[in-house]
């Protein structure tokens, strides 16, 4: 998950510049971490989660170039702005670099006050991105389209380092009722109860998104679907036993989930489905339960 | 870039931030070093060797307040660019006497 702290990679094969930049960008309160060649950087890129790269352009023995296709194709890496810091004034590489996805452009030898300000005006526009792109308006957390893409990173991981990763969907039950006999503005309340339950009770590496209208999505990460079971029923029980008794404008109410571990060879929309077949059967029980894709 | 006069020895002082005060002994060696290497480079006529150390030069010498080591880093990467080994030896000999004769005072900058 992201941390609050702007952490930035320095890809440069200049040990002198990186040094000064590392210098100072720290003491802008940024994280900063470097890379002296494509390899490293390549190697980096998918091991943490970055918020700005700056890139230098004539490096040897590999060209900055080279990661230009990664960067901006790869569905991790394509959201991340991306600063090219390069000694050539080459009008052509400027508009080359900008052609291929480069946020900004700025020559060596530079001034640091400025790439600072160029840094800092593309970390709060991408905040900004984020917020109208990736969140949900009314619950404050991600929406469907970030948990997608999120998801695709995180099976390419998976793959790479396997581990037991659960996806959770969770579905208000009879939410149209509560809609239609308490109006609109209860529903919401109901959502940003459920919100608020749901991040008090989850791990801060889970990710919890709003799916659809009534529907929630959690990617459990290192957990088992039984595990997975355990912690989305403990909610469920809360709910039952405490329907959220701080306000009387809210009427108690429950939901359905369905539960899928990931399988080696299992795609994305393959593991949706299993989960979303478990919360189906889990409506067609009755409504107020937990089911496993077995 | 112009030619430093060797029997000049008139320091050449540069106000450098002090907050990168530690950094600048690093830093002004590993321009000695650039130096020997590219005069070893320039026996073997090893021009891309050149290129990269000019290049890397004319970089970073600003960032730290060397705004002439930027000038010398250009001028070499254009020598190497032209396979120019007098205009090279020149400069790599004027960026020597250059260093030779730096005095760094530090300064709080805002």
């Amino acid at each position: 998950m992201k941390s609050s702290v702007d952490r930035l990679l320095i890809i440069d094969d200049d040990a002198d510049l990186r040094n000064l930049l590392l210098k100072r960008f720290r003491q802008s309160d940024l994280e900063i971490d470097e890379a002296s060649d494509v390899a490293t950087a390549k190697r980096k890129l998918y091991e943490h989660t970055y918020d700005l790269i700056i890139l230098d352009l004539v490096m040897y023995p590999e060209s900055g170039y080279t990661l230009f296709e990664l960067l901006k194709e790869d569905v991790k890496l394509k959201w991340i702005p991306l600063i090219v810091l390069s000694g050539s004034n080459d009008i052509e590489d400027k508009v080359k670099c900008l052609e291929l996805g480069a946020d900004d452009y700025v020559t060596k030898p530079f001034q640091f006050k400025e790439l600072k300000a160029r840094v800092s005006r593309l970390l709060s526009r991408a905040r900004q991105f984020e917020q109208l792109a990736f969140r949900d308006p009314l619950t404050g957390i991600y929406n469907r389209r970030y948990f997608n893409n999120h998801l695709s990173v995180e099976l390419q991981r998976v793959q790479r380092y396997p581990s037991s990763v659960s996806l959770a969907l969770l579905d208000i039950d009879r939410f149209k009722s509560i809609n239609d006999k308490f109006g609109h503005p209860v529903g919401d309340q109901v959502l940003k109860g459920l919100t608020k339950l749901l991040k008090a009770n989850l791990c801060q590496t889970d990710l919890l998104a709003r799916y659809g209208g009534e529907e929630f999505i959690v990617l459990l990460l290192d957990t088992k679907a039984s595990e997975a079971s355990i912690v989305i029923d403990e909610i469920l029980q809360k709910l039952r036993i405490l329907p959220f008794s701080y306000t009387d404008q809210i009427p108690a109410f429950t939901f359905s989930a369905g539960i899928a571990q990931w399988e080696p060879g299992l795609n994305e929309t393959e593991w949706i489905h299993r989960a979303d077949q478990q919360l189906y059967e889990a409506k067609q029980k009755g409504r107020n339960k937990v089911l496993i894709w077995q | 870039m112009g030619t430093y006069d060797n029997q000049n020895l008139q320091k050449i002082r540069i106000h450098i931030d002090a907050d990168l005060e530690d950094m600048i002994p690093g830093y002004l060696a590993n321009r000695y070093k650039d130096v020997s290497e590219i005069i070893e480079a320039l026996a073997l006529f090893d021009y891309e060797k050149i290129l990269i150390a000019g290049h890397s030069m004319k970089g970073s010498g600003g960032g730290y307040g060397f705004d002439t080591i930027t000038e010398f880093g250009a001028a070499l990467e254009l020598g190497a660019k032209n396979k120019c080994s007098e205009y090279i030896f020149q400069e790599v000999n004027n960026l020597k006497r250059y260093l030779d004769r730096l005095e760094i005072s530090y300064e709080e900058f805002s």
